[in-house]
């Protein structure tokens, strides 16, 4: 299933590493922030033990635009689409994968599904009323994209303009 | 489009663009080939893939559809209830006007001098922006290609792809003009680049934003919204106020059925497996922000209380049914004149603007039932659009000459006589079945068949025996076919008649040509005039009844796909001649259906009398896409011993006859059969097989006028010169 996942996700756009543990998803967000020599780096809450030192949490629009690079982790993905499931329950956290040039995920291996049709069952459960509701959700498969001009893809329009996933087979701890 | 002009100067300002057609031209076939690959790639849970997991999903899809419809009431409560219950406040307006104030009074209550929008096909039904602006609100356009049509003054022309209609160096000239800076003609990442640049401001500031929706979940009052380009998470994330503008049509009941839809929609809107973002908001999500929904009618209750159009309202906007209609690669989506074009705009305009607003866009419609095999939901956009026509055509009356064209067609008696007498009159005139006099401008493009002046009916006895000793092996040898010869062919093809009756005597049946027989009625319905195309639907019925013949066999394709597709609809409250239609219709086969399914001709049967690899195929629209008998006449050409068939490119695509639509708008049939014979040209082939007779005489006069040596022959004629050799 990582398989299917990750060769749907190359299709849309993104690009995928697999790491086996926590350790191994901290040596890769270190690699990634060093290629693209982030010197502005954000993360939400969950990922934030993952980024590197200096790191911004939870910042407003305005400081989060544009950074570098962004760091979230996914609740979901689906190996059917290539697609991670964001969604945390902070309002500024989500502004990471929004408005960031680069948007890193870390994928635990735990939260792979099929298809579209088990993501469904599991929305369903995260809408129900209660403390674990989650109000707003993203599906984001790939970088922001457009073919809004003679049909000639485009990549990052007003979202991020890269998009990595980093699988983390034991899961984030 | 500019606001306020009629159809006819829209339509003139249309044709009159060259540049637009290319545009629209690269457009059309880089979606369908997207569209297509998708599909193909995609493997469903049963193991299926390509158009027949097409046909699973669009039947899931479409029975949720049909459900929630069924049930709006229920569903729209359970919706409103969960979506209040999840803290967002729910507003229903019956008219476009109470929409418009609604959202106008929260900019005005949250002081929001500019309202950002994203996605909101909804919004430009209703004319919001102008509201907006009257009310001293400025309405930002945040997707690109709304924006840059917004930047120039125009509306979208296509639902998913606002700006298709421009080139990128209009596009580069546009945005040079709105920033006062050089912007690039021919980059397009630039070009990208400065939306990014350009909007960030008004996120930043906009304390409304709004969308619509492509899902309304009802099970937990979730809005799900699909996009790519990363600017709708702003729109409902950072203003403090989020107002959705949707249309009752977009309840579902269930996640999963969302997920079908996911599934279909960007398939078939872009080509892609799933768009970058597909957003799921089920309420405010932090203290202090609202979430609104206007539930807008504007229509949408009369169109589910008529049982013609009720089906239209399981449209999920993919715009398929644009990005795939010919006569729209010719004129693009302002000649619609509101916001929802192509074909399911002809269908949805008369109900949220007036009939008058779709009385001119329908009469451009080819009736190729290209929209249809591809509608993610299956309506019957083809049958709508000509209810439509009947509307119209109620209200505003024919074309006099097109008056005058059908009052005589009714009368066998009449027509007969007059285009015998046309025939013997123009012979001088004729010239290999062409008629060389002169054509009025418009219609030049096109030399006119010549009438005959002996028609098929007199050269053909009343019954020809069955051979003792038939030509062709066959499964069909003793039994009785009655041959439906069409009023087209009859007057100017008898050769078409003479190819089809050779073909069937080879095959050792016993064939009835009944002298009376006379029309099908089909220029009637294609018309608007269902009393006149009932009154020969009787005719024919009367005719063909009788249980003498085993089938009713005819190559005339579009007459086979009336009577076994239109007759039904036609007599919908007339419950015995329906019955006896439906009869009817169980016998009624079209000729390579008949020869490659039931006389099951056997392969190598007939010889080429073409050179090898000079031939080609164009499936007439209806044989694809009503009859799906496309199949079996590229088997019956395949299986002609010594013929190589060269692949025609857009084969599927109508050549532009489209009945009396190449009469009606010439510029448009011109546009399309262009299209239709630059393909063939690719193929260096020198005979054209298609398999309709006025497709035939229309793609034979294309030809001839436009000074190409092709040969354009029906499948019937092919078939019956292989008899000979």
């Amino acid at each position: 299933m990582i398989d299917r996942f990750g060769r749907w996700a190359m299709q849309a756009g993104s690009t995928v590493e697999t790491v086996p543990d926590p350790a191994g998803a901290r040596a890769a967000i270190a690699r990634l922030a060093q290629r693209l020599s982030a010197s502005r780096v954000t993360a939400t809450r969950e990922a934030a033990g993952f980024a590197p030192p200096g790191a911004l949490v939870g910042g407003s629009a305005v400081q989060v635009a544009d950074a570098d690079l962004g760091i979230s982790v996914a609740i979901l993905a689906v190996a059917e689409t290539g697609s991670v499931l964001l969604g945390s329950q902070a309002a500024d956290d989500r502004l990471v994968g929004m408005l960031a040039q680069t948007h890193a995920v870390l994928v635990p291996a735990g939260v792979l599904c099929a298809s579209l049709d088990d993501a469904a069952v599991a929305l369903r459960a995260m809408a129900v009323r209660g403390p674990g509701q989650r109000l707003y959700l993203t599906l984001t498969t790939g970088p922001s994209r457009t073919a809004d001009i003679e049909r000639v893809l485009t990549i990052g329009v007003q979202g991020p303009r890269a998009v990595h996933l980093v699988v983390v087979g034991g899961g984030l701890g | 489009m500019r606001p306020g002009s009629s159809f006819r100067e829209r339509y003139r300002r249309a044709v009159g663009d060259a540049q637009l057609r290319r545009n629209l031209l690269a457009f059309q076939r880089g979606w369908r080939a997207s569209r297509d690959d998708r599909f193909a790639e995609y493997t469903g849970p049963d193991g299926g893939s390509g158009e027949a997991e097409f046909e699973i999903l669009r039947s899931r899809l479409r029975a949720a559809k049909d459900a929630v419809i069924r049930d709006q009431a229920a569903v729209f409560a359970r919706f409103k209830s969960e979506a209040e219950a999840n803290g967002a406040v729910v507003v229903e307006a019956a008219t476009a006007e109470q929409a418009s104030e609604y959202v106008l009074g929260l900019c005005r209550r949250t002081g929001s001098s500019i309202l950002v929008k994203s996605k909101s096909m909804v919004s430009e039904e209703i004319h919001l922006n102008q509201v907006l602006e009257a009310g001293g609100v400025r309405a930002v356009e945040t997707d690109l290609g709304e924006w840059i049509v917004q930047l120039r003054g125009e509306t979208p022309s296509h639902m998913v792809m606002p700006a298709i209609h421009l080139s990128r160096r209009q596009v580069g000239e546009t945005f040079s003009e709105a920033t006062g800076r050089r912007v690039s003609t021919e980059d397009v990442v630039e070009q990208v680049g400065l939306a990014r640049t350009e909007l960030r401001k008004d996120f930043l500031s906009a304390r409304v934003g709004m969308t619509g929706a492509n899902a309304l979940i009802a099970e937990s009052g979730t809005a799900m919204i699909v996009t790519n380009e990363g600017n709708e998470a702003m729109v409902t994330s950072l203003p403090d106020v989020h107002v959705i503008l949707c249309g009752y049509e977009k309840l579902l009941a269930t996640f999963e059925d969302a997920m079908t839809q996911v599934r279909l929609l960007p398939r078939s809107a872009t080509g892609q497996a799933i768009t970058s973002y597909t957003t799921f908001i089920s309420g405010p999500d932090r203290p202090g922000r609202e979430l609104h929904y206007v539930f807008v009618d504007n229509g949408r209750s009369a169109m589910r209380q008529d049982p013609d159009f009720v089906d239209a309202l399981r449209c999920i906007r993919c715009a398929a049914c644009a990005s795939v209609c010919p006569p729209y690669q010719v004129v693009g989506g302002h000649v619609f004149g509101h916001i929802y074009s192509g074909a399911i705009g002809l269908v949805n305009t008369p109900f949220h603007h007036g009939l008058e607003n779709a009385a001119g866009p329908q009469s451009l419609c080819v009736g190729c039932n290209a929209c249809q095999s591809v509608c993610p939901v299956d309506i019957p956009l083809p049958r709508q659009i000509l209810d439509v026509r009947r509307m119209a055509v109620a209200r505003n009356g024919m074309p006099p000459v097109k008056r005058l064209a059908l009052a005589v067609w009714r009368r066998p008696a009449l027509f007969r006589a007059l285009l015998r007498a046309a025939g013997v009159l123009s012979r001088p005139f004729a010239r290999k079945g062409l008629l060389r006099i002169p054509v009025p401008r418009r219609h030049a493009w096109r030399t006119p068949p010549a009438p005959a002046s002996r028609p098929a009916r007199a050269r053909l006895p009343e019954v020809i025996e069955a051979a003792a000793k038939p030509r062709l092996e066959t499964d069909v040898g003793g039994r009785t076919v009655a041959y439906f010869v069409q009023c087209l062919t009859d007057a100017f093809a008898p050769e078409q008649a003479a190819a089809s009756v050779a073909l069937l005597q080879a095959c050792g049946v016993r064939l009835l040509i009944p002298r009376r027989q006379h029309c099908c009625g089909l220029p009637f319905i294609d018309s608007g005039d269902p009393a006149g195309a009932r009154r020969l639907a009787r005719q024919t019925i009367e005719t063909f009844e009788s249980d003498a013949a085993d089938w009713i066999v005819s190559a005339a394709g579009s007459c086979v796909a009336a009577m076994v597709h239109d007759y039904p609809h036609l007599f919908a409250s007339e419950p015995s001649w329906r019955a006896r239609a439906e009869r009817l219709a169980e016998r009624v086969v079209d000729l390579a259906t008949f020869l490659d399914q039931v006389a099951r001709l056997r392969p190598g049967a007939l010889k080429t009398p073409v050179a090898s690899d000079g031939v080609t195929y164009h499936p007439f629209c209806q044989s694809l896409n009503v009859l799906r008998a496309d199949g079996c006449a590229r088997r019956l050409l395949t299986e002609v011993r010594g013929l190589q068939l060269s692949e025609l490119p857009e084969a599927g695509v109508c050549c532009g006859f489209g009945g009396s639509t190449s009469f009606d708008a010439p510029e448009v049939g011109r546009g399309i059969v262009d299209r239709k014979l630059e393909n063939v040209d690719g193929t260096r082939a020198e005979v054209l097989v298609t398999d309709n007779p006025g497709c035939v005489l229309h793609l034979r006069g294309a030809a001839h006028a436009s000074g190409r040596r092709l040969r354009v022959v029906h499948l019937a004629e092919l078939l019956a010169q292989g008899l000979e050799s």
